[in-house]
């Protein structure tokens, strides 16, 4: 029955959703406005021998009439083309350019540009199984229909700050201006950007003739970063057997120092064959072993889905500690899980910092994931690693064992917990408490920066 | 959108104007608009932004008990709720316009949206539907009223005017403009005269098809019908007698005369208005005594027919604007109270219907065969006019049943035919249009009567009171000079639809009986009432009030602009920012001035021990809600120039 509500609720609230979005493409905020008001008047002047209101109610029918028939004549046609930067950053403005070319014989004035935007609206399944904070304290009307469920979910959809329309100057025809425009992202991970809408008031500025230039582009959205003292990771160079290439975990080594008979043992594959072949007994390749600093970053994903805010939060940290992590003779380490375990390392002419963040673009939250996973991953990596910093989303005794077993390892720990208690027990940790963070979702830039002190 | 200056008060005083309290139009209009003039400011918080949207909807709920306790019909209490609501929303108006704010958060105006963030939502300006909300309130006065259109052409337009596209012409947006608006007062005339056209047409056919029965012309019978009728235990009326009824009182609806296809009809005539004196309404002048019935009846907007005795002499404490009758006799009120409270003076023998005409004796031809017949049998040419009536009643008692189950009329005989010769049973709309013509066969002018018959006493309301299933039809005779009820119907007709009565209906009378002491307390007491709920609403208000004012944390900040507006490069800090950041020594995003500050303190940077006091007011003014007075002010800025002077 709830679920029967709750679909017809859906239904309802996505058309009517869609009448708003066609109600602001169309008319103007005056237009808007005078559109109301003759709602409000058709209603109250019902009947015409009690009041006026029927004089409004003509008055305004005729206004936005007209002013819709003044704009059926779309303007353009136009061409257009967007440069876009590489990447943007979550909550800092992003400015880019667009070259608009009127390809028509119109001569344009007062042209208005905004960006046409990806769908925010939640699909149905999405709307059925998803409960938002807060769910529970909202009256249980709104409970019934999920009005608060789909602002919440149409709000997480919104992956730009909302666009305000860009006035063009004079566009003659055939010729073409280029335009300075700009977006403030919201979320973090891929934006796709539509197309533009160009749009041109009629005379008495109540609606709007609209064309729609399609023009596809992709934009990386960064997690946000904040300011964070300069790290002097503890810890000491550590043996990364196999050398450089070993270490980042992909391929053979390629630090090759000579050659040296075979011992039992030795791979197969390390056998020189044109040795062997010339000299009548097994020969291996000998690669050199290094020693050098190696960070790891490690960032919890396993949480339940109401705590997306302190997952966010926890990839803002863990991009805010990429850049002061990564030393100019260090590796850095970067490992989540999401949807299976990853290691990305950067550092020494493997990947760059730039890599990580976009790596950390695109992490996605694991409500129904094991946090073992992770923990088993950094454990068999463990040795290798120079420190480790731990941005988790709690602290369980799952989280203080995995920690317990990687101060047994001698790993030198620094540990960041997201999450809006204050008390905190320090646990494995309780040596060391100063290595023990805990940093709220709403308050990171201030704790981020007395983690310095 | 852009808000012209002045349009906020002009709209307000001609509100004002247009529904007579100028005084407060002037005193609101002036309040709204000397905030532009004003030095200081409150400062609101989210939460106190929220109460005072509450506050408007409370005061809105308790507007709209009051003026339903108040005002006569529903919808005068709409339109006069909608007259009020400039005053009604003015305090949210006020909380935007003197928090200097550009809008109220949605959270503000909508419960929903309580408690979500308000961080990147857009703000919702309510100047622009607050001026159409007074434009609108406006209305509600006078259709007669000349000025209201040119008023709110030349509003509309001051409205538009700002937000013009910038390409189109001054001469073009006039010639527009004007062409529009002449185009608007001919559609709001033609809406008028098509409302009034269609309320015609919609009315005609309203009555034509489903107020049959309630019709002064005309009343469809079921007669010829197939099937069971039944009728519900609503209560349509309640009587008061003097002394108890030994037999049913009949309260008549509307009379016809003319018999046509299964249907009653009487001729359309004018209807007379009566004239009211001091003793009430009169219907037959001359006469006063009589029997004393209260009746208590519901009116549908007010108007209706009069459910009235057919010897009423005097109608009295019927508070309505008119009476008026036909010349069936039938009764007709209009604007009157939905709930109408009125005595009659009856039982004086004295009918003040007109007298018969040839039409009160016409018998249809398809008709007159099976009333020959049965007037034959009965032997009515012979005997006095009362006796044709017992004989008649005594036919339909004896031979005839009551009966609610209609049935099928054979082919080629009329269903009242198939009643009088064969089936022999039926209801009282049968017993009533045969005894109707039978009295015509022998020469008695006759009519047929519909309304209620008064017979069911009920000791929870403590009078007689009428169910629907009381509706009852009977014949009205013209003997000796008047006109009497004269009933046909075997007496037994009530007892049978008592036997089917629901086992829910006591549950149900006690719930028509609170409705109906609801309705009383609105309609009867309205002048206490009235004095009730304005009472109530002042302690109430006052209440509300200080409760605002006890829990909100409403500041007026005088003498410097808001802090809010004093972040960058308008603080008076940002020279000496500029000035350190020239000498090498530029302020980090991330540290505070302070921070700041004794970092380069620490660093031996000359002059910063003399910014202390500086940085201390500069503090004040970011972060203390009361702000900084203006000499204080001057202070900062003197400090700083005097800083700036030595180390720039």
């Amino acid at each position: 029955m709830l679920n029967w509500l709750r679909r017809r609720s859906y239904r309802g609230l996505r058309l009517l959703t869609a009448f708003q979005y066609r109600l602001r493409r169309r008319f103007t905020p005056v237009g808007r406005i005078l559109l109301g008001g003759l709602l409000a008047a058709a209603i109250l002047g019902i009947d015409t021998r009690q009041n006026l209101a029927h004089q409004a109610f003509g008055l305004l029918t005729v206004l936005l009439a007209l002013a819709w028939l003044a704009s059926i004549r779309v303007p353009g046609p136009f061409r257009v083309q967007r440069h876009l930067p590489r990447y943007a950053t979550v909550d800092e403005p992003c400015h880019y350019r667009l070259r608009l070319e009127n390809t028509g014989r119109g001569d344009y004035r007062d042209l208005q540009l905004q960006e046409v935007l990806p769908d925010p609206r939640p699909d149905l399944d999405t709307f059925l199984s998803t409960r938002v904070p807060g769910e529970e304290t909202v009256n249980p009307v709104d409970r019934l229909f999920g009005y608060p469920r789909w602002y919440w979910l149409t709000e997480q959809g919104n992956r730009v700050y909302t666009t305000e329309e860009t006035l063009l100057p004079a566009l003659p025809p055939l010729e073409s201006r280029e335009i300075g425009l700009q977006l403030v992202p919201r979320r973090r991970g891929y934006l796709h950007l539509q197309g533009l809408r160009v749009s041109r008031s009629e005379p008495l500025g109540l609606c709007r003739a609209v064309r729609t230039l399609p023009q596809q582009h992709h934009l990386l959205v960064l997690p946000r970063r904040y300011p964070v003292p300069p790290q002097y990771p503890p810890g000491r160079r550590r043996l990364q057997p196999g050398g450089l290439s070993q270490a980042s975990a992909v391929g053979e080594a390629q630090e090759f120092i000579g050659l040296r008979d075979y011992r039992p043992g030795d791979p197969l594959r390390h056998i020189h064959w044109p040795s062997w072949a010339r000299t009548g007994r097994p020969v291996v390749k000998e690669f050199q072993d290094e020693y050098f600093s190696r960070q790891a970053l490690i960032l919890d994903s396993f949480a339940a889905p109401l705590r997306e805010q302190d997952f966010e939060a926890a990839v803002s940290v863990a991009a805010s500690f990429v850049e002061p992590l990564q030393g100019p003779d260090s590796l850095l380490d970067l490992m989540f899980v999401s949807d299976e375990v990853y290691c990305f390392t950067s550092g020494r002419g493997l990947m760059s910092s730039q890599g990580l963040l976009e790596n950390l673009a695109c992490v996605g939250l694991q409500p129904d994931g094991d946090f073992s996973i992770l923990s088993r991953a950094v454990l068999e990596h463990a040795t290798q690693l120079s420190s480790c910093l731990l941005v988790l989303l709690d602290w369980d005794e799952q989280r203080q064992t995995f920690v317990r077993r990687l101060r047994s390892l001698a790993v030198p720990l620094r540990v960041v917990v997201i999450g809006s208690a204050m008390d905190l027990d320090p646990g494995p940790m309780g040596d060391q408490p100063r290595q023990l963070h805990r940093l709220q979702a709403d308050r990171l830039a201030e704790g981020l920066m007395e983690l310095g002190t | 959108m852009k808000i012209p200056p002045l349009l906020l008060g002009g709209v307000m005083l001609f509100w004002g104007w247009q529904s007579g309290m100028l005084w407060l139009g002037a005193l609101l209009g002036t309040t709204l608009e000397l905030e532009r003039r004003l030095p200081w400011h409150w400062e609101l918080k989210l939460r106190d932004r929220q109460r005072i949207a509450d506050l408007c909807m409370l005061l809105f709920i308790l507007a709209a008990l009051y003026f339903y306790f108040i005002q006569s019909h529903t919808g005068s209490a709409i339109l006069s709720l909608i007259q009020w609501t400039p005053v009604l929303l003015a305090p949210l108006m006020l909380a935007q316009l003197y928090g200097r704010r550009p809008g109220m958060e949605p959270s503000v105006l909508f419960l929903s949206r309580r408690g979500q963030k308000t961080r990147d939502t857009p703000l919702l300006d309510l100047r622009p539907p607050y001026v159409l909300a007074c434009l609108l309130a406006a209305a509600v006065v006078d259709p007669s009223d000349q000025v209201y259109y040119p008023a709110l052409a030349g509003f509309v337009a001051w409205m538009l005017w700002p937000a013009r596209p910038k390409r189109t012409r001054l001469w073009i947006w006039l010639i527009t403009l004007c062409f529009t608006l002449t185009l608007g007062f001919g559609l709001g005339k033609a809406v008028h005269w098509t409302q009034q056209e269609l309320e015609q047409a919609v009315t005609d056919w309203l009555s034509e098809r489903m107020f049959g029965p309630r019709d002064p012309y005309r009343s469809r019978t079921a007669i010829g019908y197939v099937g069971e009728l039944k009728g519900s235990e609503d209560i349509v009326l309640r009587v008061q007698a003097e002394q108890a009824l030994d037999r049913p009182l009949l309260l008549r609806s509307a009379s016809y005369n003319r018999y046509l296809s299964d249907s009653w009809y009487a001729r359309p005539s004018g209807f007379t208005s009566l004239s009211q004196s001091e003793r009430g309404w009169r219907l037959y002048p001359g006469l006063e005594q009589g029997k004393l019935a209260q009746i208590s009846m519901e009116l549908s907007e007010g108007s209706g027919l009069l459910h009235l005795p057919i010897d009423t002499h005097v109608v009295d404490g019927l508070e309505a604007a008119r009476l008026s009758r036909n010349d069936m006799g039938t009764i007709k009120v209009q604007e009157g109270p939905e709930l109408a409270h009125y005595q009659v003076r009856y039982g004086l023998q004295a009918t003040p219907d007109p007298a018969p005409g040839d039409v009160d004796l016409s018998i249809p031809r398809q008709e007159r065969a099976a009333v020959s017949r049965v007037a034959a049998q009965l032997g009515l040419h012979e005997i006095p006019p009362h006796a044709v009536l017992h004989r008649i009643a005594s036919l339909f008692e004896q031979q005839f049943r009551y009966s609610l189950q209609l049935w099928q009329p054979h082919p080629g005989r009329t269903p009242l035919a198939e009643f009088l010769l064969h089936q022999r049973s039926g209801h009282c709309e049968y017993f009533a249009s045969a005894a109707v013509l039978l009295l015509r066969y022998t020469g008695i002018p006759a009519r047929y009567a519909n309304g209620w018959s008064v017979q069911e006493y009920s000791p929870l309301e403590e009078s007689y009171i009428v169910r629907e299933r009381h509706a009852h039809a009977w014949v009205t005779a013209y003997i000796d000079g008047r006109w009497i009820d004269f009933d046909p119907t075997p007496p037994d007709w009530n007892q049978l639809e008592e036997t089917e009565r629901p086992w829910w209906s006591q549950v149900h009378d006690l719930l028509a009986k609170l409705r109906y002491e609801f309705l009383k307390a609105r309609w009867q007491e309205k002048d206490d009432a009235a004095t009730y709920m304005a009472w109530l609403l002042i302690p109430l208000a006052i209440l509300l009030g200080w409760r605002i004012a006890r829990r909100s944390s409403i500041h007026v900040l005088s003498g410097v602009e808001s802090p809010r507006s004093t972040i960058g490069h308008t603080t008076p800090f940002h020279p000496v920012e500029l000035s350190l950041a020239k000498q090498g020594h530029p302020r980090p995003q991330h540290l505070t001035l302070g921070e700041w500050l004794e970092g380069l303190e620490q660093e031996h940077v000359p002059g910063i021990a003399e910014l202390c006091p500086a940085v201390e007011l500069q503090y004040r003014l970011q972060f203390d809600p009361k702000g900084i007075s203006a000499a204080q002010l001057q202070q900062l800025h003197t400090l700083i120039l005097q800083w700036l002077r030595r180390y720039a």
